[in-house]
């Protein structure tokens, strides 16, 4: 007796340029994934956490005024799909709003955070949609002062 | 004096009496009591006892109700028309007369006798089901009315610890940080308040132990949306998973838990489909039913079925799918009963999961 939908799954068989894939928990408490591809903008974002201003003595020897203390760094991978359809744009918007997102990479999964913000879903004057954002890979170590 | 729960986090799989007790945890988990004192049969004009004011006809005992309603106390009252706090203008056996104008009669109720049983305190106790280990005990403290609409996602929260476990090696595995069960108690204490005396009463846990035939709950880390009709909070549809539980019922289409209408399965990637595994699964095991497909929908290759791990159930459920065959293109996939569970083993031609033979194989 069959107790389930029976649900059709597309399949994607050639190896895409650049994979990135995404698993999340969404809202059903169920797990969903999708591999962006081809292009991903790598920046590192900085911030200088803690800095202070040295007593200089003598103007003419200092070789500077402010010195910093320690900075956090965070990789930050934009990733973006082009061409979708509207189901899989409401699919993937779940990457959004969950609260666990995993990027895997092989055997390796690190949680990275979506950054918050506006994001563009659907536009009805188009038939295929894109969505783009940022993940925000683990803090990196840095040194201290 | 009874305080009962009078609608529960659930809702029937008509006309079956099985019914969803899946409630999404992002939601209110909400159930309602309500503190009874007195049954009311009725409440109409009795011109034994007035002619111009309302009588309320209790279904209690006459000596209690001498005992708790006295002339000029406050009461509440839901009999038909007759809903509010009204003063109480004479008492003689089961019939209470209130002191306000006729305003129509009213039918089957409840009356409260708020000025004698004061300080009315719930307690709620929510334990494990797996273990019957208590969890927390709230003290929520009804309405005006005697309504008391309870929540317990707080408290379950607690318990949650978000996992995924992408790397399965299993065909289908619960995640059991996202997922579970559990079981409530509860009862009440109120003061009886006397001109002379006081003293408190306590209403005994209902059910007296968690442990036994009480009923269990279940719950996943999830959030059910407003059109998923939320005002349906208790008894209906709203943040109940219904439409994604399983059932051993002819028609049963459980939706997977997935937020794609068609899923994506890349070649080489890890790939999951979560489901919800029911209870009503204890005695049958399930299979992953898998068929590929061409481009046009074709099959390609035949059907293939495997059972799924009956120790995972009663708990949200990874499912791995099978390698595809050439040629495809997608895979429809879906869940079927399979053999008969007895005392652990399939009944007919197998040797059970685990298990070197059928002796082998422990209970799961």
């Amino acid at each position: 007796m069959i107790v389930t939908e029976v649900l059709r799954v597309d399949y994607v068989g050639c190896e895409p340029q650049s994979p990135m894939q995404l698993v999340w928990h969404n809202s059903l408490g169920g797990v969903d994934s999708w591999v962006f591809s081809r292009r991903q903008e790598y920046s590192l974002d900085v911030r200088n956490e803690d800095t202070f201003e040295p007593i200089i003595n003598y103007l003419q020897l200092a070789n500077g005024l402010q010195r910093v203390l320690k900075k956090d760094a965070f990789m930050v991978i934009k990733l973006g799909y082009e061409g979708l359809n509207a189901q899989q744009v409401i699919g993937i918007k779940e990457v959004l709003i969950s609260p666990l997102v995993y990027l895997v990479d092989g055997a390796t999964q690190l949680v990275v955070v979506v950054k918050d913000g506006t994001f563009k879903l659907r536009d009805t004057g188009e038939s295929k949609f894109a969505l783009e954002f940022e993940i925000v890979m683990p803090k990196l170590f840095t040194v201290s002062l | 004096m009874s305080f009962l729960i009078t609608r529960r986090p659930e809702k029937q799989f008509s006309p079956s009496i099985k019914m969803s007790r899946w409630t999404a945890l992002g939601n209110p988990y909400l159930f309602e009591f309500i503190r009874s004192d007195f049954a009311v049969n009725n409440t109409l004009i009795r011109v034994a006892y007035s002619t111009t004011r309302p009588t309320v006809w209790i279904n209690a005992d006459p000596v209690e109700v001498a005992l708790l309603i006295y002339p000029g106390d406050q009461i509440y009252l839901n009999s038909g028309a007759y809903n509010g706090v009204y003063t109480v203008f004479s008492v003689t056996g089961v019939y209470v007369v209130i002191d306000t104008p006729h305003i129509g009669n009213g039918g089957a109720g409840r009356l409260n006798a708020t000025q004698r049983l004061t300080n009315f305190k719930a307690y709620v106790k929510v334990y494990n089901a797996i273990t019957n280990v208590l969890i927390d005990t709230l003290y929520p403290k009804p309405d005006s009315t005697g309504l008391l609409t309870f929540d317990v996602s707080g408290v379950i929260q607690s318990t949650v610890k978000t996992e995924a476990t992408i790397g399965q090696t299993v065909i289908n595995k619960a995640n059991k940080g996202i997922s579970g069960s559990f079981k409530i108690g509860y009862g009440a204490t109120y003061t009886v308040v006397f001109p002379a005396f006081s003293y408190v009463v306590t209403i005994p846990e209902i059910p007296s132990s968690p442990v036994g035939n009480t009923q269990i709950y279940y719950w996943l880390a999830g959030a059910r949306q407003i059109e998923g009709n939320m005002p349906l909070s208790i008894n209906g549809n709203g943040q109940n998973l219904k439409e994604y539980v399983p059932k051993e019922l002819v028609g049963s289409a459980a939706k997977f838990l997935t937020m794609f209408e068609r899923p994506t399965y890349f070649e080489g990637f890890p790939f999951l489909l979560s489901f919800i595994y029911d209870e009503d699964f204890d005695s049958v095991y399930l299979e992953r039913h898998q068929q590929d497909v061409d481009v046009n929908g074709t099959s390609v290759g035949a059907e293939t079925d495997d059972t799924l791990l009956i120790s995972e159930r009663k708990y949200v459920n990874q499912m791995k799918i099978r390698a595809l065959n050439a040629g495809a293109d997608g895979f429809d996939v879906w869940i079927e009963t399979g053999g008969v569970v007895t005392n652990g083993y399939v009944t007919v031609g197998s040797i059970p999961k685990h298990g070197a033979n059928e002796y082998s194989a422990p209970w799961p």
